[in-house]
């Protein structure tokens, strides 16, 4: 049999013959055949067939570097490595006489725009989006920083999928303990299948079973750029539009690129009222559940009387009714999330209007409870970010059967518990709950205000990056 | 144990533990037994409080504790976490839960303290920042009472009851309990931060004042008479102001203090470690689960008015014994023999 | 860690929550009436009964040893729980407070569910008609009596006082209290105030003044409110033309002499004319004139109510408390007998300083 013959014949058993691995004998120079390979779906065949063209004129001018162009190079052959070459879609030509082979680097890329993320709305500002493709989302951030000291770093995710991931960095900014924490973690990773961007967040995360986020997750490019400069890794991979970012503090997550985009005083304004959000999301419906069966003097008498009036016929206890509401509300949010937009509109109104008004004439809730879960829910969605939203929304369970069961004194325990896990927590070793703890006066006012540009220090630092003044005087724009 | 204080971390801690639990309270027996003289006592106290400390600044190098001392103090801080939080409950079952069993109120303060022990020594450290802004709304809501006050209520003052003078001191004095965590928390300050006098005097101010105010608000609030019958007369005072968004200011009130007093509670908890974990140990966490228990029984045996009013009526004597006769003695003693803290010497 | 926290809160929610009390199984008191002496009280209590969006007052009478064993004997009779945490007035009949006011009181301070920010009153007769003329006037029974007295206050009728002031002063014998006094006005069927019952230490002198003595008593405390409006006859030509002016500011200076017991008590009253219907007011003549007319009259009623206080051994004005703070050595502990002993001197000066938007 001839040589070329068994090479296909093992090559396509390599492949084990699927049906899109395409090979075939070719002609050569001096009379000699050559094998290309290479998988249809992942091949643009009209821009190969045109470098080829370039490629088989140069090939008779027996220029000593013919092969190599912007995409192609020619190398030593050995099929574990054309394996490789061709499952990254790359299109093989093997050339049996030499042992070379020659690879062109042209994929059929299937990638949507960079459009805004869906659940990163902002007003003001870029309105790109990283995409499922690392190489253009590198683009977007080099856009962005014209700066070598902006590192990036490849890696493979997955034994079996193998699949390709970076990491970024700006060099000078970074603190090289967070450097060496990070790679340790990735070193450490021992998984086969790589599918899901929870795989790697896992990993990141200093404790898992803890309900807040510590990686923050955005599909933002200015948001990861902002996050660069202030000397955090961010990790991307192929295939998930969404960068990890860390280490972060509890605080980042309420920032929104809108804060600098808008006004200094409507910037801090909002911030301010985001803080606030918090507050009401994860305490109210505790909040009400206390003064209603434990502390209702604290009302004014006029509202009480109120409050009386609407509270006398409910048969159930405050927390039940509590609980018969919030259950409700995540079931609006969980099925207008898996609807198509259309509808997922209109069952907000069914569920928030219609249900809303007749279990309160049905009198299994009153009136007030309505108003407090809507305003808590109103309150959790104002987080800029999806996984805090998620916590929050978790969160205010536990606070509610603590109220339930002491009052205020419950919700007391619920907070030192909740500051004392929050203080323990780190992201990447470093402090979750920063500045306010440990607490840097200077930094911390920067939680609540949106400082203006024309300080030379804009950016919050968490984490106090050493060189960090340099780069905020410009050094990287 | 190792950790390092910044300064504003130092004093925060010291704050938390000077004030903590005596807040409410230690105005009582001050102006019962001081009558109008009350306020004046206290800027002397202060002054006393001041040189106090600037002695412990001083000679705090000296403040070894060999074991037996160490012993001492450790069931100095025991007992007196004990007493407070019995206090603790007993406030507030006599304020807003009646019903509820003495000692769930107590298993829940002890777990606490034991979940911020069992913790970092920074989480323990560092909790108190998240009280600055309650106090500072404490302080605020605690002004709403200004119109009320009667300012002729600081006179007249009349010196010629000399152990009058002295026991007024003396509870005067009391509102500065657990300052001798100075000298157990400064040697853990960072190396290069030297504490000169004028961050002690900002200190000392900001603490004075802050006791001085809750003075002031108490004689000028009350007639001697009627705050004899009044023994958390802050609480009281909030209890009589009415702001329109909420009746009644006080049941918040009562849960701040708790709180601050809960933080207060772990900071005892962690100077036991400190001095307690000096040397190495075996199994850390048993020992401090060891101290919870205890902590959580001793209490249940407190919880009663006779036992709680004769408790308040000694702990400013066993006070004076272990904030000034005792570092007084070990300080000079150690001084004479020329031994130093281990800290200092490596 | 998590197991334990896990077992504690199993262990936590089957014991069940000791201290709840559910907002809906309280019958929420606002307003209470106390009659009668020791050992035979009787006590009113106020809650509004809701049905189907409809309020109605609901009084309920009982009589037992104490003020709480009332309330407990009431407990008896509804069925849901009393509960004063929401209480804003409570009424006391004036032959109650014959007897030491404070033995109705302690049980207000002492438990900490009731508020101390409540308004008190002392009734003329009993107090059970004042209880159920709220069930026509008002939809809450205590907000009403809550809202009445605090407008007489900023009419300067009554003092601002509220249980925590009342109390403190109970314990203080260097002042006294002068608490709101209400009548009924039988045609209308309505409460009227009637100036204020004076108290002599802890207990009712029987004495009341007037409305306008009670703004006069006031206005020696200095404490004009919103609203404090003389109204005099000025004789012109024959003519009388009445004169209503408000009180803008009062300053006070007493000046104790402690050999001769006498204390010079000098005002300053400056005020703004708010009715005047004759013209001319603007010049200097009329002006003056009106001025040493109200100056006159008000220096009258001040010497009448100090004559009433000092009869009634009822220091309202805190003169013992200026005494004990500046003059220590005056002070004595039975300070009523010694008030009656002061000569008390007022002067008063009065100026008007506007005259309203015409001249």
């Amino acid at each position: 049999m001839d040589k070329v013959e068994l090479m296909m014949k093992s090559m396509q058993k390599a492949f084990y013959h699927s049906s899109d691995f395409t090979i075939r004998q070719i002609d050569w120079r001096n009379r000699s055949s050559a094998i290309l390979c290479f998988y249809a779906s992942l091949v643009d065949a009209k821009e190969v067939q045109k470098i080829l063209d370039t490629i088989y004129a140069r090939l008779d001018t027996d220029k000593p570097f013919w092969s190599e162009t912007l995409v192609s190079t020619i190398e030593h052959f050995s099929l574990p490595q054309a394996v490789e070459r061709i499952c990254k879609g790359e299109t093989l030509i093997v050339l049996p006489d030499t042992g070379e082979m020659l690879s062109l680097t042209i994929l059929n890329k299937v990638n949507r725009n960079p459009d805004e993320p869906n659940n990163e709305h902002i007003l003001r500002g870029s309105h790109e989006g990283l995409i499922e493709n690392l190489d253009t989302n590198l683009a977007l951030l080099r856009k962005r920083i014209n700066n070598p000291a902006l590192v990036v770093k490849s890696f493979r995710l997955g034994k079996e999928t193998n699949t390709r991931a970076y990491y970024l960095y700006m060099d000078g900014v970074i603190k090289p303990e967070t450097l060496q924490e990070l790679e340790k973690r990735l070193h450490a990773i021992n998984i086969d299948y790589f599918y899901s961007i929870g795989q790697l967040n896992d990993v990141l995360e200093d404790s898992v079973l803890s309900p807040f986020p510590q990686v923050l997750n955005t599909e933002r490019p200015d948001r990861v750029v902002a996050n660069l400069v202030e000397g955090k890794v961010v990790v991307m991979t192929d295939t998930t539009p969404t960068a990890l970012i860390a280490p972060v503090t509890f605080f980042s997550y309420y920032q929104s690129p809108d804060d600098y985009n808008a006004r200094v005083l409507v910037g801090s304004f909002y911030r301010m009222v985001r803080l606030l959000s918090f507050i009401s999301a994860v305490f109210l419906p505790a909040f009400y559940i206390a003064v209603i069966s434990f502390h209702f003097e604290i009302l004014p008498l006029e509202l009480s009387n109120q409050v009386k009036g609407d509270v006398n016929q409910i048969p159930y206890r405050p927390l039940i009714e509590a609980l018969i509401l919030e259950i409700i509300m995540e079931l609006i949010r969980e099925s207008s999330i898996r609807l198509p937009q259309s509808v997922g509109q209109t069952i907000g109104i069914v569920g928030g209007l219609v249900i809303g008004d007749a279990i309160v004439s049905a009198g299994l809730v009153s009136n007030l409870m309505v108003i407090v879960v809507a305003l808590t829910a109103i309150s959790s969605y104002v987080v800029p970010s999806m996984e805090l939203n998620t916590t929050i929304r978790l969160l205010r369970f536990p606070f509610m059967v603590l109220a339930s069961l002491f009052g205020f004194f419950g919700i007391v325990i619920g907070v030192v518990i909740l500051l004392i896990h929050l203080i323990n927590l780190s992201s990447l070793k470093q402090p979750y709950f920063a500045p306010i703890i440990p607490f840097q006066p200077k930094e911390a006012y920067k939680v609540f205000i949106r400082s203006p540009y024309i300080k030379p220090t804009v950016q919050v630092t968490s984490f106090n990056p050493p060189k960090d003044d340099r780069v905020k005087n410009g050094d990287t724009p | 144990m190792n950790f390092s204080l910044s300064k504003a971390q130092f004093f925060l801690l010291l704050f938390i533990i000077e004030t903590g639990i005596v807040y409410i309270s230690f105005q009582t027996p001050l102006i019962s037994v001081s009558r109008n003289l009350a306020w004046v006592l206290f800027i002397i106290a202060g002054v006393i409080h001041y040189l106090l400390i600037i002695f412990y600044e001083r000679y705090y190098a000296y403040f070894y504790l060999n074991t037996f001392f160490q012993w001492v103090y450790k069931i100095y801080w025991f007992s007196i976490s004990v007493v407070f939080i019995a206090y603790m409950e007993y406030v507030l079952a006599s304020w807003v839960l009646p019903q509820t069993p003495e000692w769930v109120v107590v298993l829940m303060i002890v777990l606490l303290s034991l979940y911020a022990n069992l913790s970092r020594p920074e989480t323990v450290i560092n909790i108190g920042v998240m009280l600055l802004p309650i106090i500072f709304l404490f302080i605020v809501f605690l002004m709403l009472a200004v119109p009320d006050l009667k300012w002729a209520n600081l006179l007249p003052l009349e010196f010629d009851n000399p152990l009058q003078i002295i026991k007024g001191l003396n509870h005067s004095i009391y509102a500065f309990l657990g300052v001798e965590m100075y000298l157990i928390y400064r040697p853990f300050l960072q190396r290069e931060l030297i504490l000169k006098g004028k961050p002690l005097f900002f200190y000392q101010q900001i603490i004075f004042v802050f006791y001085m105010l809750s003075v002031l608000f108490t004689q000028l609030f009350f007639t001697i008479d009627e705050v004899k019958l009044v023994p958390e007369p802050i609480i009281y005072i909030l209890k009589s102001q009415e702001v329109t968004f909420v009746k009644r200011l006080d049941i918040f009130f009562v849960y701040i203090w708790l709180s601050w007093s809960i933080v207060t509670i772990m900071i005892f908890g962690l100077s036991f470690r400190v001095v307690h974990f000096v040397k190495e140990r075996k199994r850390p966490k048993l020992n401090i689960l060891i101290y919870h228990i205890l902590l959580a029984i001793f209490p249940l045996f407190f919880i009663q008015i006779n036992r709680i009013e004769v408790i308040k009526n000694s702990l400013h004597y066993l006070f004076l014994i272990f904030t000034f006769f005792l570092p007084t003695v070990i300080i000079f003693w150690n001084k004479w023999r020329g031994k130093k803290c281990i800290e200092k010497e490596s | 860690m998590y197991r334990k926290g896990i077992l504690v809160l199993v262990v936590v929610l089957l014991a069940g929550c000791w201290d709840e009390r559910l907002y809906k199984n309280s019958s929420v008191v606002t307003l209470v009436g106390v009659d009668g002496t020791i050992g035979d009280y009787t006590g009113y209590y106020a809650y509004p009964k809701t049905t189907a969006n409809q309020n109605e007052i609901m009084i309920i009478e009982s009589t037992g040893l104490s003020p709480r064993d009332v309330r407990n004997k009431t407990n008896l009779k509804i069925e849901q729980t009393l509960d004063l945490s929401e209480l804003s007035a409570i009424l006391v009949s004036n032959d109650t407070v014959k007897a030491p006011l404070y033995d109705i009181l302690d049980i207000y301070f002492r438990d900490p569910q009731n508020p101390i920010t409540i308004k008190i009153a002392i009734t003329e007769g009993e107090v059970k008609p004042y209880m159920e003329i709220t069930k026509n006037l008002a939809d809450s029974a205590g907000g009403y009596y809550q809202r009445f007295i605090e407008s007489s206050e900023e009419n300067t009728i009554y003092p601002k006082l509220d249980l925590q002031t009342v109390g403190s002063m109970l314990f203080d014998n260097a002042i006294d209290i002068a608490l709101p006094y209400i009548k009924m006005n039988e045609e209308e069927n309505r409460a009227e105030a009637a100036g204020v019952a004076l108290f002599s230490g802890q207990t009712f002198t029987g004495k009341v003044l007037d409305p306008k003595q009670s703004l006069i008593m006031l206005l020696l405390m200095k404490q004009a409110s919103k609203q404090a409006r003389l109204t005099y006859m000025w004789h012109l030509d024959g003519n009388e033309i009445p004169v209503t002016s408000e009180v803008i500011h009062v300053k006070r200076k007493w000046t104790v002499n402690e050999q001769l017991k006498t204390i010079k008590m000098d005002y300053t009253i400056e005020i703004e004319v708010d009715e005047f219907s004759h013209d001319k007011l603007y010049k200097d003549y009329i002006l003056d004139d009106v001025q040493t007319m109200i100056q006159n009259k008000v220096q009258a009623d001040f010497e009448e109510v100090l004559k009433i206080l000092q009869e009634q051994k009822s220091d309202t004005l805190g003169i013992g408390r200026h005494i004990r703070s500046y003059h220590p050595k005056m002070f004595k502990e039975d300070w009523h007998e010694q008030f009656v002993t002061l000569s008390l001197e007022p002067k008063v000066k009065v100026k008007v300083i506007r005259t309203g938007v015409l001249r």
